[in-house]
């Protein structure tokens, strides 16, 4: 207890101040009975007899203001009866009576803690004013419907309860009294002497009766409003225990949450936005092979065009060559095959003339006389063939007779295989020429090829029966068992 | 019962923008701020006008 004169701290037995000697039973006194009121008051409110309890504490007060429990318990009473603003005006007065060690503090914060609460409860108030006045107006219904909406936001505001009873029963209705009787039963559970709402009991009295069947559809209509209000049982592990706020620590979850971030939009890249290029690309590259296909038709049609003409044309050369061979009368590649026979013509033109007849005669071998295409040539061939022919006919047989015989050219060595091939060349020239047969034979026999003599002797006798060597080719073929 | 005198009883309620001016509003005087009141009129009235000092005999 502080002093009230010199507000120094005196113990509450002292009838006089220590420091100024002030007679402090009266004020001691004063401070007792608000003390008392006070004590009453919390056993009041204990049995929730709060309208007993805002009396006495309103009583401790008058007493006492600086009596900072009987405040803060008439804000708290206030409180529950659902009038916000009356409980936080007596915790802010406590608070500016006593500031430090103050529970109105902590329930002040508790208020402003939600502000989204604190709102709703000044709607409800703003609603019940408005009420209250479409009330006083005769307007009756609207009231109603406000005051519906304010009980069901604030079911434990007692005022507002109490007016809507008192609407419902102006009514007249019974089930409109069923539901103004149900409220002040509702409401006298909260403040149990409330003179009001123990008043409007006796008179909804005759509500008791729970059989009466008003009654009933109003317990009804409560059940199944309270049916609807209420949530479906959450699972437990939806709702986690909230945690006091904690300064966050420097922790690894970013980084990790930015990597996540970094796959998820890697992965979309590659599932969505690749496939999408790629498509692109796909398509463009679809649309280049179509033009080079179509190009490439059109160069095949080129292509199989020039090949018909260059077939066309090849038939064209094949035919022209043909007619060439036909011209030339032979080998159309041997195309300087003409000069070079009229070359080899006039070379052995020129052997004929200076006397070397065989020479001529084997140059003349050498032409194809087919390819001379004038007749002076052709006549030129054969002057110079009967002139040479058979004159190297004869000097092939007499080379061919001294081989055979070892004389002349092969004088002491036999040679039969020179002495038949100079033969062969003899006939080559003139195969009329019977002596080149006969000693053809003659070489055969030597060689012991009896067959091969044989042919030679009887195509003498055969072919050229008046010939000088028939006798003697008659006479080899008896020595030979003939 | 009477309707009309019932709703009469019933007072608007304060809503957060009057809270203020109910809060200032309240400025009771309780029996301690009459006592001191009372207290400090008698030490006025006691400096104003001292007893004279009376020799002890």
């Amino acid at each position: 207890m502080n002093c009230p004169r010199c507000n120094a701290k005196v113990a509450f037995t002292k009838n006089q101040c220590d420091n100024c000697g002030q007679d402090l039973r009266a004020y001691r006194r004063t401070v007792s009975l608000s003390n008392q009121f006070y004590n009453y008051a919390l056993s009041q409110a204990k049995v929730r007899d709060l309208s007993g309890a805002i009396h006495s504490l309103k009583q401790s007060l008058q007493f006492n203001k600086l009596n900072t429990n009987a405040r803060n318990l008439l804000g708290l009473i206030y409180y529950e009866e659902g009038e916000i603003v009356a409980a936080l005006s007596e915790w802010v007065l406590s608070k500016h009576y006593q500031e430090k060690g103050n529970d109105a503090d902590l329930y002040i914060r508790e208020i402003q803690a939600n502000p989204n609460k604190l709102e709703m409860y000044n709607q409800t108030v703003k609603k019940y004013n408005t009420a209250l006045h479409a009330a006083k107006s005769g307007d009756e219904d609207m009231a109603i419907i406000q005051l519906k909406k304010v009980v069901n936001l604030n079911p434990k505001f007692i005022r507002a309860n109490q007016l809507l009873a008192l609407l419902y029963m102006k009514t007249g209705k019974r089930d409109n009294r069923a539901r103004a009787y149900r409220l002040m039963r509702n409401v006298s559970k909260i403040d149990v002497t409330n003179t009001t709402t123990l008043r409007y009991l006796r008179e909804l009295s005759d509500m008791k009766n729970k059989s009466d069947p008003a009654v009933k559809a109003v317990k009804i209509e409560r059940e199944n409003a309270k049916k609807a209000s209420t949530l479906p049982n959450p699972e437990i592990d939806v709702y986690k225990t909230i945690t006091p706020y904690k300064e966050e620590r420097p922790s690894i979850m970013p980084f990790v949450n930015v990597m996540i971030g970094v796959i998820i939009g890697l992965a979309v890249m590659y599932f969505l936005v690749i496939p999408h290029i790629r498509s692109n690309v796909a398509s463009e590259a679809n649309k280049k092979f179509q033009q080079y296909s179509e190009n490439q038709a059109a160069s095949d049609g080129d292509v199989s065009t020039l090949t018909n003409q260059n077939e066309t044309l090849q038939a064209r050369v094949d035919e022209l060559t043909q007619q060439l061979e036909e011209l030339q009368g032979g080998d159309s590649t041997n195309l300087t095959s003409i000069q070079d026979n009229y070359d080899a013509l006039l070379d052995a033109y020129n052997s004929y003339q200076s006397g070397n007849k065989e020479e001529a005669a084997e140059k003349l071998s050498a032409i194809n006389k087919d390819t001379l295409a004038s007749d002076v040539a052709k006549e030129f061939y054969k002057t110079i063939k009967n002139e040479t022919y058979s004159e190297a006919s004869k000097s092939y047989f007499e080379k061919g007779r001294d081989a055979y015989n070892g004389e002349g050219e092969y004088a002491g060595k036999r040679d039969y295989d020179k002495a038949i091939e100079l033969l062969e060349k003899s006939l080559n020239y003139d195969k009329t020429n019977t002596d080149s047969l006969y000693f053809l034979g003659r070489c055969y026999q030597q060689k012991s090829d009896m067959e091969k003599a044989k042919e030679y002797y009887n195509q003498i006798i055969d072919d050229y029966p008046d010939s000088a060597r028939v006798s003697e080719a008659n006479r080899r073929l008896r020595e030979l068992g003939e | 019962m009477d309707f009309e005198a019932e709703l009469e009883k019933f007072q608007p309620s304060l809503d957060i923008e009057q809270a203020e001016d109910a809060i200032h509003g309240n400025n009771t005087t309780d029996v301690t701020d009459l006592l001191h009141t009372i207290l400090s009129g008698e030490i006025e009235k006691v400096t104003r006008n001292p007893k004279e000092w009376v020799e002890e005999s």
